[in-house]
């Protein structure tokens, strides 16, 4: 037996060390983030939930929230098809945008602009029939005014532009054609993605030159009842574009951006960030603030689809159930054409694919049994969130476990403090999942109980007495 | 000859109105910024109190107090309150909006030493006035305290009023302390030691205000500021502060605009004074006086302005401020001067009076 020793030298084990060092290193940086994110997941607060069945405090609105906005996947009436099915979500108002690139809406005879309402009258209708009023986000440029007629360019001459507004107000809130009341007009859709023109708040593409013709447009409406502009309708909630609103002096009735958030908490964030911006400014302070758009991401997922996104619409709820914006549009009613996958935005599937409902869609009305007088509850954790009412002394506790990362489940301890003594009650239902209904007996003025969640889940828990 | 004194008395008139004209422009600008600074003085004062104003519990016992509010003369549309305390001994349990805001803003969160919440009024047309209950807030006593803790208003705390640009309004903010035992026996609300508001406590934003009234929270019966006056103009610097509280209570008094606190006794006939030893700046002044009504358990607040007068202003009407004042008036009559100076000019020159 031999052993043969082959001596290599310092520059190729250099050379080699180096390969393993570029090849490893990835493998490292990726083994190391994992290890942070297990340890900062496995280092939440679980919850532990306390409900003061006597500390009440302001009443629930739950109207905020049944707002929707539909996006231009097709260039047709998209709702017409599902308006019995928008219709028992209650919505109070939808949401459109391509307003002037879809519906032929704006044409030229000479120099003068003329307009014909039809086709986008017919996808109001459609509106309209499902209850709610519409949103116009007034968009995009009208070709035939548009510089080189790009849609996401400036007007050539920026009077049209502020005519074709005044128009557009006048057919929808004009006493004299369409008669619609409460009508807001929301100036452009996300006019900072490049998708939509790269507006800014100054040089070429000066989103306040854009705002202010239309607010020339809204303030020349003849013969209308009453309306709101606002926006600056963009991707996220900026200080610069707010403030910069503010400060341009053009009339302002709301404010309104998009949220694509995956964490719920940063709703609740924005609307403190938003309000602490205003406070210096008496005049805004208190004017409606919409998000007009909100999802987990703004990229399609299949978290659309399921129990997830369901579960983000109902934790986002939590968050702005207290202080919440005016209304909070979700993103969006039906699926464009082609996403059998399940990556769609919407709580529809589309025509082509059989018009389906998904989780997300029935969360809306699962909530609105918590309108009442909100009662105190503390513990909330990471993942598990909730809020808790009494109407018509009845207890009602909605908990929701979201986690955003990962798959958490958890069993969280619930109790009820203050109670009267006696029999109760309690049904415990899942949102699209079980429901069992329990009778108890309490006597010690509290009550508690605990409650399996799995990941994604919404759990609604009501409190009857018996006698 | 008498063409030359006519030259000379020209160039000494053109001289005089140079003079004059040179004079006249520093002059009127420093009154008008005068009267800028003696209106922005004028602006009303609003002020925050946290109700009861000192409290008594157990380790694991909860309370509640409630942020009141005076808006005094301002019309109020949002605050955002900001609360610190120390997070060893007390835990904020809730925060949420009182009766007098019909609407949350923001949620009221609580943090570690920390409650905030927002509010707003119903509209910019229904502007939030008068004294009232803003928000409510519980606590949860977690430590005992070897002399009182605080829960007090963080900088941070703004109040919004139509009229008054960006301004915080608030000028005033009384905190509240709590006393925490092992002791089975106690918990309920002790009417002393009543607490002193200290320097960081209170948020100096604004010159305070001559309000002219009282703004006792339950009524001026039980705490009044009787001497000075509301808006006396005081030709002493160093004044004596006079005034009614409940019998043998604890007063508390703030002096702004640099705000100065003191306490004082009130006797049992619930009469206090007090005798400011140091000479106040001239110009107008607030007091907040506090102090606890032993039967409700509420802080009482009443508010005065007066002013420190130098012997030389507002001596002919003794109003301590002006009506209004603002630089457009100011400028005008400038300009009406100086129409007159030229006419004045003029005339002589075109009619060549000879001599």
């Amino acid at each position: 037996m031999s052993i043969y020793i082959r001596h290599v030298s310092n520059r190729t084990t250099s050379v080699i060390s180096l390969l393993a060092l570029l090849i490893f290193l990835p493998l490292f940086l990726l083994a190391i983030r994992e290890t942070v994110t297990l340890i900062s997941r496995a280092s939440g607060k679980p919850a532990n939930i306390v409900i003061d069945t006597k500390s009440q405090l302001e009443p629930i609105k739950t109207d905020f929230y049944h707002a929707f906005a539909q996006g231009g996947e097709e260039n047709n009436d998209m709702i017409a098809s599902i308006i019995s099915d928008v219709k028992a979500l209650k919505p109070k108002y939808i949401r459109i945008d391509h307003l002037y690139d879809y519906y032929n809406v704006v044409g030229k005879n000479g120099d003068s602009l003329v307009f014909d309402w039809s086709r986008l009258d017919a996808y109001v209708n459609s509106i309209t029939a499902t209850g709610a009023k519409p949103v116009f986000a007034l968009s995009y440029m009208p070709s035939v005014i548009a510089k080189d007629g790009v849609i996401i360019n400036p007007p050539n001459n920026w009077n049209e532009w502020a005519t074709v507004v005044q128009r557009t107000i006048e057919h929808y809130s004009g006493k004299s054609e369409r008669n619609m009341t409460g009508i807001m007009y929301e100036v452009w859709n996300e006019p900072d993605l490049a998708q939509f023109g790269s507006w800014k708040m100054g040089g070429d593409k000066n989103y306040l030159t854009l705002y202010r013709y239309a607010s020339i447009g809204a303030n020349n409406a003849q013969n209308s009842n009453t309306f709101s502009l606002g926006g600056p309708s963009t991707t996220g909630l900026y200080k610069t574009w707010i403030i910069g609103l503010v400060n341009s002096g053009n009339r302002v009735n709301f404010f309104s951006w998009h949220s694509y958030l995956s964490d719920p908490v940063r709703f609740a964030t924005d609307q403190r960030n938003l309000v602490s911006w205003l406070l210096p400014y008496p005049k805004y302070t208190l004017l409606p603030k919409l998000i007009t758009e909100f999802g987990f991401t703004g990229s399609k997922s299949q978290g659309y689809s399921g129990t997830f996104g369901a579960a983000h619409v109902a934790s986002v709820i939590r968050q702005l159930i207290s202080g919440g914006p005016t209304y909070l549009f979700s993103f969006q009613l039906k699926d464009g054409p082609l996403q059998s996958d399940g990556t769609g935005w919407g709580l529809i599937t589309h025509d082509d694919n059989g018009l389906k409902k998904k989780p997300r869609y029935y969360v809306y009305n699962f909530i609105d049994a918590m309108v009442g007088d909100r009662l105190r509850l503390s513990g909330e954790g990471t993942w598990v969130t909730g809020f808790s009412s009494i109407r018509d002394s009845v207890i009602r506790t909605l908990l929701i476990n979201f986690d955003a990362t990962g798959n958490h489940t958890e069993t969280v301890p619930i109790t009820f403090v203050n109670l009267d003594s006696g029999n109760y009650t309690v049904k415990q239902r899942f949102l699209v999942g079980r429901e069992t209904t329990t009778d108890i007996s309490v006597t010690e003025s509290s009550f508690s109980t605990t409650i399996t969640m799995p990941a994604q889940s919404v759990v609604l828990l009501e409190i009857t007495k018996s006698n | 000859m008498l063409r030359i004194i006519d030259k000379d008395m020209k160039k000494v008139v053109f001289i005089l109105i140079g003079i004059i004209t040179l004079l006249a422009i520093p002059a009127t600008v420093f009154l008008a910024m005068r009267t800028q600074e003696l209106r922005k003085k004028a602006a009303p004062a609003t002020s925050l109190t946290l109700s009861p104003a000192t409290v008594a519990k157990k380790v694991g016992e909860e309370f509640t107090l409630e942020i009141k509010i005076n808006t005094a003369e301002n019309q109020v549309v949002a605050t955002e309150i900001n609360l610190t305390f120390d997070p060893t001994k007390l835990e904020a349990l809730t925060i949420d909006k009182g009766a007098k805001f019909p609407n949350i803003l923001s949620s009221g969160t609580v943090g570690s030493g920390t409650a905030t919440i927002a509010l707003g009024a119903e509209n910019t047309t229904s502007p939030i006035t008068g004294v009232g209950t803003a928000a409510v807030v519980t606590f949860k006593a977690l430590a005992t305290t070897t002399s009182p803790v605080s829960i007090s208003f963080a900088p941070e705390t703004f109040v919004g009023a139509l009229g008054e640009s960006t301004t915080n309004v608030l000028v005033s903010s009384i905190p509240a302390s709590v006393t925490i035992t092992s002791n089975a026996t106690s918990g309920t609300i002790t009417p002393s030691p009543t607490p002193t508001p200290t320097g960081s406590s209170l948020i100096p934003t604004l010159t305070p205000t001559p309000t002219g009234t009282q703004s006792g929270e339950t009524g001026a019966s039980s705490l009044q500021i009787t001497a000075p006056t509301s808006n006396q103009a005081l030709l002493t610097d160093q004044p004596t502060l006079v005034g009614k509280a409940p019998a043998n209570s604890t007063v508390t008094i703030t002096i702004y605009s640099d705000p100065i606190t003191v306490t004082v006794l009130a006797d049992a006939n619930g009469n206090w004074s007090y005798s400011v030893p140091n000479p106040l700046g001239s110009g107008p002044h607030t007091i907040v006086v506090a102090a606890l009504d032993p039967i409700t358990n509420q802080t009482n607040t009443a508010t005065l302005a007066f002013v420190i007068s130098d012997g030389t202003e507002n001596g002919a009407s003794g109003s301590a401020m002006p009506v209004s004042g603002t630089v457009e008036n100011t400028l005008i009559l400038f300009m009406i001067g100086i129409f007159f100076i030229f006419i004045g000019t003029l005339i002589p020159t075109f009619t060549k009076i000879r001599l």
